[in-house]
């Protein structure tokens, strides 16, 4: 069963057009975040799927159920701000029974009903407390408990976690993800935080100025970018997107960038357009795409090998990035963990040309296939 | 010997801001000592010079009769009647305007209509109409509907005439209020006036307390709409006060008098006692959010 169906949606303010040609389809269950800057327009969707803007243009469904002319109560959803949006002079319970209150939900059956969403969020003992008497932990789980409480068809959230301190963040992401789990209730979720969407996500939808720039699971998003702004936009560090000059020869694509006064030439393995030969185009590859440490499992040509000089090192614990001077960029590369190389020094680099993306340099359209 | 004078013009900042301070505070509380001392002293006293001392003899004989006995206009009734003829009139008008207010404020704010900026517009705009250019057509209307001369006559005209004040201070209150707080409670199935029962006017505590206080004291001490447009039946306290500084029986009964205007003044010094702090509070509230 379909959980959500948005068919060319769009919406206009005045004549200002915020969001075209919206085109999403998800199954019951599924986790959609939609991410992009701010701006992008992604908010602005959630509310015209919630009822609060008005659809301009196109038709959305809930459930199978088109849901144009519904008001926000009719539509079977709930919905989580940023702001946790709790009533101030209600205390916790009253909070979270307000939504059944309202559906005349009789009381014995809201106290059950809010006592098993307290138990699961583990907010049993504030329900007598204020939300002025909360911390910012518990306050975004009672705006879940309401939302949970109404055990509607599709969950709604805008940005839920951007107010929380960045320890806590990552506890509540893992939270919500479990409790998707634990419920698999079909839930759209809006940030501006890729780690967010990466890590949450069943399925992603990168927007960016009104329009989806590319829609599908956390891997297609990340290893198969459609263009470079959704290459620039997710992963961190994000993607390298460097200047180079394609090259058509015998052997096949070189791709040449330059490394302070020398120049780089990667063999390409894959296909170009032609139209492209000789001509500028933009180069992405991830941090972990140029390595210092020759992965084991690899086949002996997947990698192109040459020497760099690094400009800076990030240990970072784990990983340790360096930077190095590619087409007069910082291009992050991968050191060895406990790398001991640092500023000035000579390493030498594995590239994994083969995994690399390259885009028209002024469309950012991706270009090999 | 130099320590000291450092210290002393360090002080001196202070001295001078207390030492004004001290002396407007006397100047502001100088009047009502004169009326309170005056008005518990018989009227002998007064005439024979000593208005600025104590009493000798203190007497509550004054107060008395400017509640129960004194001469207003014709009749020898004290302020009495009066007091609750403003009563009748000042909590039904504050009352209502202070709800069309609220709900004038919400809606202007939160449920915006094609043209809400005009209508807010032409509703401030009452606040800088002067009372005497209505008072003509208000009579006219007050006629037509055959409220001339009574209370709900100036319960309307005060109405009408503070909706301006009302909706000015609550819309600047609500045009603040956090607006995921209304999608909240739409997604929650609320309506126009759930939202505005159950969850605006509850959160609207500071601005209720100060356009009442705002209200209380404007209709309360409100001279020329009551003199206009009541009757001698329907005065309110601030006219009766009037008339009872000048029903002349012979003598000018000055502890009477302070007596009287004390009384008018009773209420509205209490609601600023009582409720004072929130005022201030309230007028301050939204200048720094926190």
């Amino acid at each position: 069963m379909t959980g959500l169906s948005i068919k060319k949606a769009g919406k206009l303010y005045g004549s200002v057009r915020v969001l075209q040609d919206i085109n999403i389809d998800i199954d019951e269950g599924e986790f959609l975040v939609l991410v992009g800057p701010s701006g992008c327009g992604k908010s602005t969707l959630l509310n015209m799927i919630a009822g609060l803007e008005e659809i301009s243009e196109g038709e959305i469904s809930i459930a199978g159920n088109v849901v144009n002319d519904l008001e926000p109560s009719e539509r079977d959803i709930a919905m989580v701000f940023q702001s946790y949006a709790l009533y101030p002079t209600m205390t916790v319970a009253g909070n979270i029974s307000f939504g059944l209150e309202i559906r005349r939900v009789p009381k014995a059956e809201r106290d059950a009903a809010v006592a098993k969403v307290a138990d699961l969020l583990q907010i049993g003992h504030l329900l007598d407390r204020k939300p002025s008497q909360l911390s910012g932990g518990q306050r975004q789980r009672v705006a879940m408990g309401r939302a949970l409480v109404r055990d509607p068809k599709l969950f709604l959230f805008d940005e839920p976690l951007s107010n929380l301190d960045a320890k806590l963040r990552v506890e509540m992401r893992t939270e919500i993800k479990k409790l998707h789990k634990k419920t698999g209730k079909t839930i759209v979720y809006v940030t501006h935080d890729q780690i967010e969407a990466m890590t949450m996500a069943t399925r992603i939808c990168v927007l960016e100025g009104g329009d989806i720039q590319q829609q599908g699971t956390p891997d297609e998003i990340y290893n198969n970018p459609a263009n470079a702004f959704v290459a620039g936009f997710m992963g961190s560090p994000p993607m390298n997107l460097m200047k180079a000059r394609a090259r058509k020869s015998a052997e096949g694509w070189g791709l040449t960038i330059s490394h302070g006064l020398e120049s780089i030439t990667l063999p390409y393995p894959r296909n170009l357009p032609d139209s492209y030969d000789n001509r500028v185009v933009t180069l992405g590859m991830r941090p972990e795409q140029i390595v210092e440490e020759y992965p084991r499992d690899a086949a002996e040509d997947a990698y192109y090998t040459t020497t760099c000089t690094l400009d800076l090192t990030e240990p970072t614990g784990a990983d340790t990035f360096g930077a190095i001077d590619l087409s007069g960029l910082e291009a992050i590369c991968k050191l060895k963990p406990g790398s001991r190389a640092d500023t000035g020094d000579q390493v030498e680099l594995h590239f994994e040309v083969g995994a690399a993306c390259v885009f028209d340099p002024e469309s950012g359209a991706r270009l090999d296939c | 010997m130099t320590r000291k004078k450092k210290t002393f013009s360090a002080a001196l900042p202070k001295i001078v801001l207390y030492t004004s301070l001290l002396l407007f505070a006397f100047l502001f509380l100088m009047p009502m000592y004169v009326m309170l001392v005056n008005s518990v002293k018989p009227l002998e006293e007064i005439q024979s010079g000593g208005m600025m001392f104590l009493p000798q003899t203190w007497t509550f004989e004054p107060w008395f009769k400017a509640w129960s006995t004194a001469q207003i206009g014709v009749e020898p009734t004290g302020l009495r009647p009066y007091f609750w003829n403003s009563i009748l009139m000042v909590v039904p008008a504050v009352t209502v305007s202070t709800l069309l207010g609220a709900v004038n404020g919400y809606v202007l704010t939160q449920w915006v209509f094609r043209g809400h900026k005009i209508i807010f517009l032409m509703m401030l705009g009452a606040v800088f109409i002067p009372h005497q250019i209505i008072l003509i057509p208000m009579a006219r209307m007050l006629g037509f509907f055959g409220l001339a001369g009574t209370i709900p006559g100036l319960v309307v005209v005060h109405t009408l005439y503070g909706i301006g004040f009302t909706t000015l201070f609550f819309r600047n209150y609500y045009v603040a209020f956090p607006s995921d707080l209304m999608k909240a409670a739409k997604v929650d199935g609320a309506g126009l006036f759930r939202i505005f029962f159950w969850i605006m006017l509850p959160a609207s505590t500071p601005i209720i307390i100060v356009t009442v206080i705002w209200q209380f004291t404007n209709i309360w001490n409100d001279f020329l709409f009551g003199v206009s447009f009541a009757d001698y039946d329907s005065f309110p306290m601030t006219v009766a006060l009037n008339n009872l500084v000048n029903s002349s029986t012979g003598v000018k009964e000055y502890n009477v008098h302070f007596a009287g205007a004390f009384i008018a003044a009773v209420p509205t010094l209490l609601i600023y006692i009582f409720a004072g702090r929130y005022f201030v509070r309230g007028l301050m509230g939204g200048s720094v959010k926190g």
